[in-house]
């Protein structure tokens, strides 16, 4: 099937915009709830030992992705390492559903309602979506290289 | 990029992501039970609370339990028992008869290992027992060594806790019954940290566990328990997650006397066993724990004796700004005492499963 280039580029954009609207919102609600974000990261059975780090981490590396993903030139790193986040956040909970002692009560913002095997499909729904990305960019990355050499 | 060299970064990059939480969460896992670094886990949903009754004093304190029933010990009126159904349905008010009407309490402690009970004085020194059919309570020693602190081991025994002679350091002992009894003093396992004290570092609380057959001490002023057979002989030195390995005491001697001059930090309140499991209401606030829960409530943690790991921890809300003092856990419940109020709670979840994990091996 042969996608154009501009429905290529808007679906590429769509995603970035989605991703960069996920991790924007996900760190400032952290950062802002910070004292609250420590304490649940500290009762989380995974990593409560290195909570200390991630309470910081996790939101500045999801600023940083945001960043990378506004500049087209960057955008195809912005969203490798989203998807790799993504991917990481996923595992992170697929791990806690099934193999933690116990499960604690669930993270920040909007998604605190989302039970978690429904925050785990929608963050599988993420990774795919970057994965899509990828797969579109590629193409476009290799356009730059030979324009660039 | 090729499609292939996109294909195999995205793989080693996803596996390498994956590894890593995986690798966090196993050696995460081992930080929290093996060198906790004082941060405690709260899984939600462990304790409910399932019902209180009003006993009309404050006074009451937790005697000894069998399968029906739970007997509570009057601090003010020492003969005056109460047994109370597990259900905290019907309230039976008992009134031990003493063989001679001349009875010299100073501090005297109800203790109920049904069929028995004691009454034990150790600033007096006495030792009196009885059947809880009858409640009538005979002298038991005729000259028993001073005591501080006794508990039951079995229907001809107690561990107990007294001043040794010269130093008038505390020291734990057993005394079996008999004529003359056996007392046997193992100085080895208090041990004292402050050069001169021996009395206030080493102050705890003494439990018995019965299961387990352990003779278990939980220092107040320092992150440790002691486990012992019933013998006295040591088995483990255990710790608790806070990071508190000194006793924080100033004493000063007054000629004889010795005082303390600065409040201590407090690091155990108290503590009881149950099966495999030891429970301490701690004082100290964890790390990551919520200032506002831990100044409305009491915190228990909860420790594996026989893995010698930390488990998890539990809150129990606090009434009319007043903590639990007491707590008593059976198979199914655990009983709180709040001021005049004796209050049940529902073991749940994985909670009750460490529990009877144990009882099935």
């Amino acid at each position: 099937m042969k996608i154009s280039i501009s429905t290529k580029n808007s679906i590429i954009k769509v995603i970035s915009y989605l991703y960069i609207l996920l991790f924007v919102y996900a760190s400032v609600s952290k950062l802002l709830d910070y004292e609250n974000f420590r304490l649940q990261l500290g009762q989380s059975p995974l990593i409560g030992a290195y909570a200390e780090w991630f309470v910081w981490l996790v939101p500045l590396l999801e600023i940083f992705i945001a960043v990378l993903l506004l500049f087209n030139r960057l955008r195809f790193w912005g969203m490798y390492a989203g998807y790799i986040l993504m991917l990481m956040f996923t595992a992170y909970i697929f791990i806690m559903l099934n193999y933690s002692s116990y499960v604690p009560c669930s993270c920040g913002g909007v998604l605190e309602k989302l039970e978690w095997t429904e925050h785990l499909i929608f963050n599988g729904l993420f990774v795919i979506l970057a994965l899509l990305g990828l797969i579109l960019m590629r193409t476009q990355l290799r356009k730059w290289y030979l324009i660039s050499n | 990029m090729k499609p292939k060299s996109l294909f195999y970064l995205l793989l080693i990059s996803s596996s390498i992501g994956v590894g890593v939480v995986w690798i966090l969460y196993i050696s995460s896992e081992r930080i929290m039970q093996k060198d906790n670094p004082f941060i405690r886990s709260f899984p939600p949903h462990i304790v409910e609370y399932e019902k209180q009754i009003d006993l009309k004093f404050n006074s009451y304190y937790f005697a000894g339990n069998d399968e029906g029933k739970i007997y509570l010990g009057n601090n003010t009126a020492p003969l005056h028992v109460l047994a109370i159904d597990t259900a905290l349905n019907n309230i039976q008010e008992i009134k031990i008869q003493p063989e001679k009407s001349n009875f010299r309490f100073r501090s005297v402690q109800l203790r109920v290992t049904p069929p028995y009970f004691y009454l034990l004085d150790g600033s007096v020194p006495c030792i009196y027992g009885g059947k809880i059919t009858d409640w009538k309570a005979k002298l038991k020693l005729e000259s028993s060594p001073y005591f501080t602190i006794a508990e039951p081991i079995d229907s001809n025994a107690f561990g107990f806790r007294s001043n040794l002679a010269e130093s008038g350091e505390n020291v734990l002992g057993v005394l079996e019954f008999g004529n003359p009894p056996k007392i046997k003093l193992s100085p080895e396992l208090l041990q004292k940290q402050i050069k001169g004290d021996g009395i206030f570092d080493t102050d705890g609380t003494l439990i018995y566990n019965n299961v387990l057959s352990q003779i278990i001490y939980l220092y107040r002023y320092r992150n440790q328990f002691i486990v012992a057979d019933k013998k006295t002989s040591l088995i483990y030195r255990g710790n608790t997650i806070d990071t508190i390995s000194h006793a924080h005491i100033k004493f000063a001697r007054l000629g004889e006397e010795r005082m303390m001059s600065a409040p201590p930090l407090s690091v155990n309140n108290s503590g009881t066993a149950y099966n495999n499991l030891l429970f301490v209401n701690s004082a100290l606030r964890g790390k990551h724990d919520s200032k506002k829960a831990w100044e409305m409530s009491s915190t228990i943690d909860v420790y594996d004796l026989e893995k010698r790991i930390y488990l998890f921890s539990f809150y129990i809300a606090g009434l009319n700004g007043k903590k639990m003092t007491r707590m008593l856990i059976t198979s199914q419940k655990i009983y709180v005492i709040i001021d005049n109020q004796l209050m049940m709670y529902k073991l749940k979840g994985i909670l009750k499963n460490a529990l009877e994990y144990n009882i099935k091996n």
